[in-house]
């Protein structure tokens, strides 16, 4: 009788619970709006506009963004504005319907102005709110950020997922930067005050809107303060061993206005801080690895004294990529992007201390010497041109 | 808890079943008021009348009155059911011998002696099997269970003769538990047979069986075998003790036992085995268990019976040990479909899509658009249909089954997600859980229930909720216990030496030992070292 | 006395996943935060001293076999003094039943399930516990036994499959804190660690109570290598500045994994078997505090009190602490030198006395 009796209370209290609990969070997937893409801009009135892109899972007739080919169209163009980020976000609601959700985000797109004010205040939420990942990728474009979303994708259906796919294979080329929030979080919290973050813009030479990334935007604290091209934007992460693979090209040694290809094995990028009578000397070493990849020129390239020759003009032209940046860096825009100042304060944490609060004049009078040493590892299947 | 086990050591053993065929034990005490009744008068007319009273005229009871052939003044009376009896071996053995044998006629008038009975037993009969009564309702008991009964004008004792010749299926492969490699042999419903077919398995005299007859109206023969030296004492006692207590009026089948002796009846988890085949059993009494047969079920009972037994077949042993080692594995990750999938679909659908790859989930909400009910209910739609197409599947005849399950499983699920009832996404997941629950036949009871359980708690705290329920399980788990066993060993409490036949199913010449848990004491199976050629 | 027993392995399991739960939420962020790069050392330091204050625990255990710290002090102290010591045992105990159920549904409640109630989470993680409490010590050590590994592998997972993210340079600069301050910054992981004074009960129900100090060892050990290798991943992943703003680093770990396309967003999956770990804790504690009021007031069976005890947890986690912030700056702060008292000066202090009284043949 007692344990008849236990057994009846231990079936209420687990079901009760279960009853009054009443779902509190429960919301099944039709009733959420799965967003691809964030885009945040200045509004008016010192508003924020935020713009999201919504993946298409119903058959509703609604407008803009489209697919690749006529037809049905895989996303939607929401956007709505508010004081803040977050404001901005629950006013959308009014007009979505559905709960917007957030994890399956894959990028947050930066306006130029917003840009110019600092992106810390923005990107607060996307880092305390744990439906936000920190994967997401963080991009900035020169105009306004609501056009990338409207931009179509060519191959994928989404332009998120195309997005997505031209970030994780930005090695390929070595042009630009893929930075991502936790990225962006660890360079804005490093010592030197200095960020960069990869640029999206609207393909100019293209008439239907597409996607292209170019180079990157270099921020001083939070604040955007200027763009790289691609080739800048090489010089900068040999410095940040971030280089994977690319194409470096320069003339034939024997035919000036013929070029060569040489396609990145391997590199390896280091910067050895050192101070010497009060003097702070940063030395950047290069390691490459490469193969020769195409000549235009018909010289006969397969012997070991051309090779010698190819890999100076390598060694030169990547010189002159990384002294470009760190002359911009220096000269330009007057921040450490490059990060000298977290390699000081590794290798020297003392000094760091008493230098920390004056960097920002200390860097442009650093000296910095660059040394590249390359490796010509193969010259492909040809021996020599006919 | 001391007291009682002190209490059960002096309980007496059971009488074998070495002879099933004989009752004079254990039988529940008569109701009749008047002893004298139960006796035998040397009266043989008086006899029969008491005896057809007793029977209150059934038809298939055949009361045979002859004369004695050597005696031909004595009459005597043959008793028996037809049906139950081999008619040839009651005319070969018995009538022909009493009615015709001159030699015997000779012998008996060359010793010249008065005792017929004594004489019939020690001379005349060349039965197998003889014993005098004179107990009423020995008699009576003995008669029905196909026994023939001989009484003799002038004396008040009776003659049993071991008749027996009732028929029963043959020796088949029994259709669950099948294997690819293994004996084929499985049990059938005579327990005679299955006694047999164990004594086998088990040529050694320490393979003890007791039997006790359950059921205060069917007698049933019950009957716990185990292997003196290797089973613990104790649980030996336990069993024996909690099979005594049973007091119902019929016992058909060893489910009935299985009800009435187990540890925890309100868990939904089994605590006592069963096997159909007679190699199984063998295993299980090797390992210290101890098995119930039942006479009219194939199924036979093993205790204790812990958890990991479902994840093992009797095929793992008899195959070299690597691929059953993934199978064990493939067993467990069945186990965690088909108690988990439907939950977590839930809780994925209702709760966290982030869990799951952006086009993915794409896909998911697209499947899911216009479907009017939340995942929850469109999971026991579809789960309960599958239960249903399952029942029909197994009582329905053998054509017809295959009819229910082409409309079941193509018509209904194609047309449910067609007419935008369930996403097909929910139909995968059900059919995926369905498939693996058969996986473990054994877990029949707790695996829907538990799933049930899962999905309820998915449904209003989705993971958060799996993880509660998931603890109150294992809690229930852990907390189990069949026949002084845990329910969860050698998991916890763990012991590594028999996770080797759990997690893997390590070769035979290293699980040289028995379950721990069950035979601490006793744990040697053999010493047989790895194989290795001889080294010259 | 229940008539339980438990193993040395079930004993290593009960404090190894006691431990690390109670670890891996919310104490990487302050560790990293004071001690940087250093931190490793300050577990070090954590280890060794609370290895040494295992060796007082397993004396007293040792000198009073079949007793509980509850009973013991009663026997060392008197009646009442004992009573009174056994009586802040129990306020220990339940101070850190409640810290961990807040800590639990604190975090079910920012991750998981942002819109219940946080009182009713607290309610549900209760009423589980409360039915694994009243099952007996003997069905907690089996948990504990079960769930270990879950937490152990998830935690290994996480730790391999964020390797390709390591940034090494971040190690440096090391040897930046001197001695004294790295002792200043191990107080609250030995207060942390302190949490293992339940072993005083537990080794009255372990079957071989000459283990127990190995066992100990073992668990303070493995959670120990297990800290020191998630810290020092999230520094390499992280860097210090990033780690000390995250209020779940472990949980972003979780979620930064990415292995090829489809090996990510393991994240909630991982940190529901913490969570599983984290309510082991919630059950010893829970077991702890009203074992001991049972056995401080005479009552017979620890049962009755259960759900008493349950109710008053859940009123209480109402008012105390009213946000996150309020409790990590408690947590910072005050509680070190409350713990400390409890762990360290109460046991050696019992001790001393029982040597004096009893004598130091007494083993």
């Amino acid at each position: 009788m007692r344990k008849g009796k236990r057994v009846i209370y231990t079936l209420l209290i687990l079901v009760i619970p279960l009853l009054i609990s009443g779902c509190w969070d429960r919301k099944e997937l039709e009733g959420r709006a799965i967003v691809t893409l964030i885009a945040i801009d200045k509004g008016e009135n010192n508003q924020i506009k935020f713009s999201v892109q919504i993946a298409r899972t119903s058959d509703s007739q609604a407008s803009s963004n489209g697919g690749s080919s006529g037809g049905e169209k895989s996303s939607i163009i929401m956007s709505g504005t508010g004081d803040t980020v977050f404001d901005a976000i629950r006013n959308l609601i009014l007009k979505a319907g559905r709960k917007l959700y957030y994890p399956h985000n894959t990028a947050i797109i930066l306006g130029n102005d917003i840009a110019r004010e600092g992106i810390l205040p923005e990107l607060d939420l996307f880092n305390r709110d744990a439906e936000m990942r920190p994967l997401t990728w963080i991009l900035v474009t020169p105009g306004q950020a609501a056009d990338i979303l409207e931009a179509q994708s060519t191959l994928e259906s989404l332009s998120a997922k195309q997005l997505d796919m031209m970030l994780t294979d930005f090695g390929a080329s070595s042009k630009t930067v893929a930075t991502n929030l936790l990225d962006t979080m660890k360079q804005l919290a490093y010592d030197s005050p200095g960020a960069v973050l990869s640029n999206i813009e609207l393909d100019p030479s293209n008439p239907k809107k597409t996607l292209l990334l170019n180079g990157a935007a270099v921020f001083r604290r939070d604040k955007l303060i200027g763009r790289l091209d691609p080739l800048e934007t090489r010089g900068y992460l040999w410095v940040k061993d971030k280089v994977n693979a690319g194409i470096i090209t320069f003339p034939c040694p024997g035919e000036e206005t013929k070029k060569i290809s040489m396609e990145i094995k391997k590199a390896k990028g280091k910067i050895e801080p050192d101070i010497s009578e009060g003097k702070f000397n940063f030395t950047i070493t290069v390691n490459v690895v490469s193969r020769l990849a195409e000549q235009e020129c018909l010289t006969d390239l397969g012997n070991p004294e051309e090779l010698m020759k190819l890999k100076k003009s390598q060694n030169e032209v990547i010189e002159k990529e990384i002294r470009n940046i760190v002359d911009k860096a220096q000269d330009k825009y007057g921040t450490d992007i490059l990060g000298f100042g977290t390699e000081l304060s590794r290798k020297f944490p003392q000094e760091w201390q008493k230098i920390k609060d004056n960097w920002t004049e200390e860097f442009p009078k650093a000296e910095v010497n660059i040394v590249v040493n390359s490796k010509i590892s193969d010259i492909g299947l040809v021996k020599k041109p006919l | 808890m001391l007291k009682r086990l002190r209490k059960l050591r002096k309980l007496k053993k059971l009488p074998a079943c070495g002879q099933p065929e004989t009752e004079n034990a254990s039988r529940p005490p008569s109701n009749e008021p008047e002893a004298e009744m139960n006796l035998l008068t040397s009266l043989l007319t008086t006899n029969l009348t008491v005896l057809k009273e007793r029977f209150q005229n059934s038809v298939d009871i055949v009361f045979r009155e002859f004369k004695v052939g050597f005696d031909p003044n004595k009459s005597a009376a043959l008793i028996y059911i037809d049906g139950l009896v081999n008619p040839e071996s009651i005319n070969a053995t018995i009538l022909k011998p009493l009615m015709f044998d001159h030699e015997r006629e000779e012998l008996w008038k060359e010793l010249n002696q008065h005792d017929l009975l004594s004489f019939i037993r020690d001379y005349a009969v060349p039965n197998n099997r003889v014993q005098e009564f004179s107990q009423l309702q020995d008699i009576t008991d003995n008669i029905l269970r196909g026994n023939s009964a001989l009484l003799l004008d002038g004396f008040n004792s009776a003659l049993i003769f071991d008749s027996i010749g009732f028929d029963s299926r043959v020796i088949q492969e029994p259709a669950t538990e099948s294997v690819v490699r293994g004996p084929r042999e499985g049990f059938n419903e005579s327990l005679g047979t299955n006694l047999s077919l164990l004594r086998r398995k088990i040529i050694n005299e320490n393979l003890i069986l007791e039997q006790l007859n359950l059921g205060t109206r069917t007698r049933t023969k019950v009957c716990f075998a185990y292997l003196n030296g290797v089973v613990n004492e104790k649980l030996v006692n336990e069993v024996r003790a909690r099979l005594q207590r049973i007091d119902v009026d019929g016992i058909l089948e060893s489910g009935y036992i299985e009800q009435l002796i187990e540890d925890a009846p309100v868990s939904i988890f089994p605590t006592v085995g069963n096997t159909e085949k007679p190699d199984i059993l063998a295993a299980k009494l090797l390992e210290g268990r101890i098995g119930i047969l039942v006479d009219g079920t194939p199924i036979a009972l093993t205790v204790p019976y812990i958890l990991v037994e479902a994840l093992q077949s009797s095929e793992d042993y008899y195959a070299r040990p690597y691929y059953v080692t993934i199978v064990r594995w493939i067993r467990i990750a069945s186990l965690m479909f088909a108690l988990f999938l439907p939950a977590i679909y839930i809780a994925i659908q209702s709760f966290h899509p982030d869990l799951i790859p952006t086009p993915l989930l794409v896909s998911m909400a697209k499947a899911r658009e216009g479907i009017p009910f939340p995942a929850y209910v469109e999971v026991f739609l579809m789960g309960m249909i599958f239960e249903i197409l399952r029942e029909a599947g197994i009582r329905m005849p053998r054509p017809i089954g295959q009819a229910v399950s082409i409309v079941g499983g193509l018509v209904i699920g194609e047309a449910a997600s067609k007419a935008n009832l369930v996403s097909d996404t929910v139909i995968i997941f059900v059919a995926l859980t369905g498939i693996a629950s058969f996986v473990i036949p054994s877990l029949g009871d707790a695996i829907p229930l538990s799933r049930l359980f899962l999905m309820t708690w998915a449904t209003f705290l989705g993971i958060f909720g799996i993880l509660m329920g998931s603890i109150i399980l294992l809690i229930h788990l852990v907390k189990l216990r069949s026949f002084g066993v845990p329910y969860m060993a050698p998991l916890a409490p763990g012991n590594l030496n028999d996770l080797q036949d759990v997690l893997i199913k390590a070769p035979t010449w290293a699980l040289n030992t028995r379950p721990r848990i069950l035979a601490a004491w006793n744990s040697i199976r053999g010493r047989s070292s790895r194989p290795s050629p001889k080294k010259k | 006395m229940e008539k339980v027993k438990i193993s040395t392995r079930q004993f290593t399991c009960m404090l190894f996943s006691l431990l690390l739960s109670s670890l891996m939420f919310g104490l990487p962020r302050i560790l990293i935060e004071q001690s940087k790069q250093d931190v490793w050392q300050v577990m070090l330091i954590t280890f060794v001293v609370d290895a040494l204050l295992a060796i007082v625990y397993f004396i007293l255990g040792m000198r009073y076999p079949q007793q509980t710290m509850f009973e013991y002090s009663e026997t060392v102290l008197g009646p009442w003094l004992g009573k009174i010591i056994g009586l802040l045992f129990v306020l220990f105990f339940g101070y850190m039943l409640l810290v961990t159920l807040k800590i639990v549904s604190e975090f079910v409640f920012t991750v998981l399930l942002t819109e219940t109630p946080e009182l009713f989470i607290n309610f549900i993680l209760l009423l589980v516990s409360f039915y694994a409490v009243n099952a007996g010590l003997e069905v907690i050590a089996r948990l504990s036994e079960i769930v270990a590994p879950l937490i152990l592998i998830p935690l290994l997972i996480i730790l391999t499959f964020s390797l390709n993210r390591v940034e090494l340079e971040n190690l440096r600069p090391i040897f930046q804190h001197s001695i004294w301050q790295l002792l200043k910054y191990s107080l609250l992981p030995i207060s942390m660690y302190g949490v293992c004074i339940v072993m005083g009960i537990f080794m009255a129900y372990h079957n071989k109570p000459k283990e127990s100090l190995k066992a100990k060892w073992i668990a303070i050990g493995s959670v120990t290598v297990l800290s020191i290798m998630t810290l020092i991943s999230l520094i390499t992943i992280f860097g210090t500045s990033y780690s000390s703003q995250q209020i779940y680093p472990v949980f972003r770990l979780a979620q930064i994994i990415k292995v090829g396309n489809f090996f990510e967003r393991i994240e909630t999956l991982v940190i529901i078997f913490q969570i599983a770990g984290a309510f082991v804790g919630l059950v010893i504690f829970y077991y702890s505090s009203v074992l001991g009021l049972a056995q401080i007031f005479k009552i017979q069976r620890y049962q009755t009190l259960t759900p008493y005890f349950g109710v008053i947890m859940l009123i209480l986690s109402k008012f105390v602490f009213n946000n996150i912030a309020e409790r990590h700056q408690f947590t910072e702060t005050i509680f070190p030198y409350l713990a400390l008292f409890i762990e360290v000066f109460l046991i050696i202090m019992l001790l001393i006395v029982s040597l004096i009284r009893h004598g130091i043949k007494k083993t």
